[in-house]
């Protein structure tokens, strides 16, 4: 007769399975929102730099400042209700006399434009080129004081919204 | 089994994989995250440099303006002794600025200014020219023409700017230009004036060019007197007909002592007269430049501390026909000055604390700044676009930026 050896191998008990079991699930849940905040971090941060919106806007005021900046403050116009601006400047060097023109204008499309051309000697003007500065435009207000002009753009494309307030002196005569 | 024996015993555990795992995927987020963060300091410092930089150049160049002005002003240009700097720090950042000026082919200057912060440097270039005070024909506060007042240019050359006339006020009927009032040019408004509201009658008026308010407010600067001239010994009080042919310092000029002679000052020279009380003419006096025919060095330059007043009859003679060759400039005491004679001028009359009123139809040729300008009865003034070309030696002149420019 086989003789049956009884093995009395310790086992964990159920409120030890059930400890463990509760506190690996706080941690694994820990660990999973860590990642997730991290993750949407990540992404909130990359939105902040390198969304369109703010790509967008950096690039308007850039192209902004380099246009307001080379023009004359001997002439200018602006719109009544601030929806465009629209300025004056040399072709280069050799001018004798403002004979480029240069116009932003926010038609309430959502795109910020700009319209370049000619001005001949009779302040006849004749388009050359009109581009889209960028797109998602909500609001976009420009206003004058003396020599200056401001523009205030509001972006916005759905998820994320940012504003630029610019301001440029007109250097040239 | 006890504590001892678990901890010996060889089987295979995953947790301290598991954590390395985590760790790692944590590891790797937080670096990410880190590098975007460097990312958009790192472009958020290159920014605030460049603006940097940029209002560094900007404060160069308008510093450089601001020292040329000053050496202008002193009457001691010299291209010999031009600005320059290196390295000067900007108030207020840690961005630092220079600039070079050297004279170009056209008797213009080139301003280069440069700014640098951090990494980043901006240059901005300027073409400098020399204004006069004669860049609009009229130009006073307070301005009011006549009905049958012409305003037009001679000398204008081709593709020259039309003429300007203009005021610093914003004020209602600050210009005043009847029906019948012709003005062959631009019409310009202080900064930030409704030109509707500023020009009275601007429907009524034939205005060819354009209206428009100023960007800056123009500047009416004081003359000065050249020290010189200043500081010589006055010769007393003019009251006779006589030539003159050097200059000096004089009380006053009177000729009315005998209202009925004919007392004629004939300048025969390259004058300067400064005058520290009034200049006086009654009827039938004049004052006469003798032509160029004559005299090709003829010319009067009159600085008038007190009032001016040529009275009904008298002439202002100028036989050369050239505006440069009588010039008038109203000190700041300078308060009042009266052409009641009618007939054909010859002159520039500078004086920005000076009501200035044109009677009987007077016919101007030059221009004119004042503190008011009043044409009393349809005359004409006509423009010298000539005089929009001075040099450093010339009476009141100030470097301007012609051109600018910036690398971009």
């Amino acid at each position: 007769m086989s003789k049956k050896k009884s093995i009395n191998r310790r086992a964990f008990t159920l409120i030890e399975l059930m400890v463990a079991t509760v506190l690996a699930i706080i941690v694994v849940s820990g660990i999973g929102f860590i990642l997730a905040d991290s993750q949407r971090g990540w992404n909130r941060m990359y939105e902040r730099i390198y969304s369109d919106v703010v790509t967008d806007s950096y690039v308007a005021r850039k192209r902004f400042d380099s246009v307001v900046r080379k023009a004359s403050g001997e002439k200018f116009f602006l719109d009544d209700y601030g929806n465009w601006v629209e300025v004056y400047y040399y072709a280069d060097a050799n001018s004798t006399a403002l004979d480029r023109y240069a116009r932003f204008i926010y038609q309430g499309d959502g795109s910020l434009y700009l319209e370049n051309g000619t001005v001949d000697v009779a302040s006849v003007k004749a388009t050359s080129s009109v581009e889209t500065v960028c797109g998602n435009v909500t609001s976009c207000v420009f206003a004058a004081s003396g020599r200056s002009v401001q523009m205030i753009l509001t972006l916005d494309n759905g998820s994320q919204s940012a504003s630029v307030v610019t301001s440029c002196v007109m250097h040239n005569e | 089994m006890n504590t001892f024996k678990l901890l010996k015993s060889k089987r295979k555990g995953s947790t301290i994989a598991l954590v390395m795992i985590v760790l790692v995927i944590l590891l790797l987020a937080g670096a990410g995250l880190l590098n975007l963060g460097m990312h958009s300091r790192m472009a958020a410092v290159r920014d605030a440099s460049e603006i940097s930089a940029r209002c560094a150049a900007d404060a160069g160049l308008a510093k450089a303006l601001y020292e040329m002005n000053l050496q202008l002003a002193a009457g001691a240009w010299s291209d010999s002794n031009l600005p320059y700097a290196m390295y000067e720090p900007l108030p207020g950042s840690e961005a630092t600025f220079g600039y070079t000026v050297t004279p170009d082919t056209n008797d213009r200057y080139d301003l280069q200014a440069m700014g640098n912060s951090g990494r980043s440097q901006k240059t901005v270039s300027a073409s400098l020219g020399i204004k006069g005070i004669f860049e609009y024909a009229v130009f006073a506060n307070d301005i009011e023409f006549k009905s049958g007042t012409t305003i037009d240019a001679y000398n204008l050359g081709a593709g020259g700017k039309p003429l300007k006339i203009g005021t610093n006020s914003t004020s209602a009927g600050a210009i005043t230009a009847k029906s019948g009032v012709t003005i062959d040019g631009d019409v310009v408004v202080g900064v930030g004036g409704d030109t509707d509201v500023v020009i009275d009658s601007k429907a009524e008026a034939a205005i060819t060019g354009v209206t428009y308010s100023l960007p800056s407010k123009h500047p009416t600067k004081s003359i000065n007197v050249p020290g010189w001239l200043k500081s010589a010994p006055s010769q007393g009080t003019i009251t006779t007909g006589t030539t003159i042919t050097t200059s000096g310092k004089y009380d006053a000029i009177n000729l009315l002592a005998d209202p009925n002679k004919l007392e004629t000052l004939v300048i025969d020279g390259d004058v300067s007269l400064y005058v520290v009380g009034d200049i006086r003419l009654g009827n039938n006096d004049e004052f006469q430049v003798v032509d160029a025919g004559t005299n090709p060095d003829a010319s009067l330059t009159l600085y008038v501390e007190g009032n001016i007043l040529f009275d009904n009859g008298s002439t202002v003679n100028n036989l050369s026909m050239d505006c440069r060759a009588f010039q008038i400039y109203g000190l700041d005491t300078c308060t009042s000055i009266q052409f009641k004679q009618g007939g054909t001028i010859y002159a520039t009359i500078y004086a920005p604390n000076a009501d200035i009123q044109l009677f009987n139809g007077v016919e101007l040729f030059g221009a004119i700044v004042g503190k008011t300008i009043a044409q009393d009865a349809a005359g004409s003034i006509h423009y010298d676009a000539s005089l929009r070309q001075v040099s450093a030696t010339d009476v009141g002149v100030r470097f301007v930026v012609e051109r600018w420019s910036e690398q971009q």
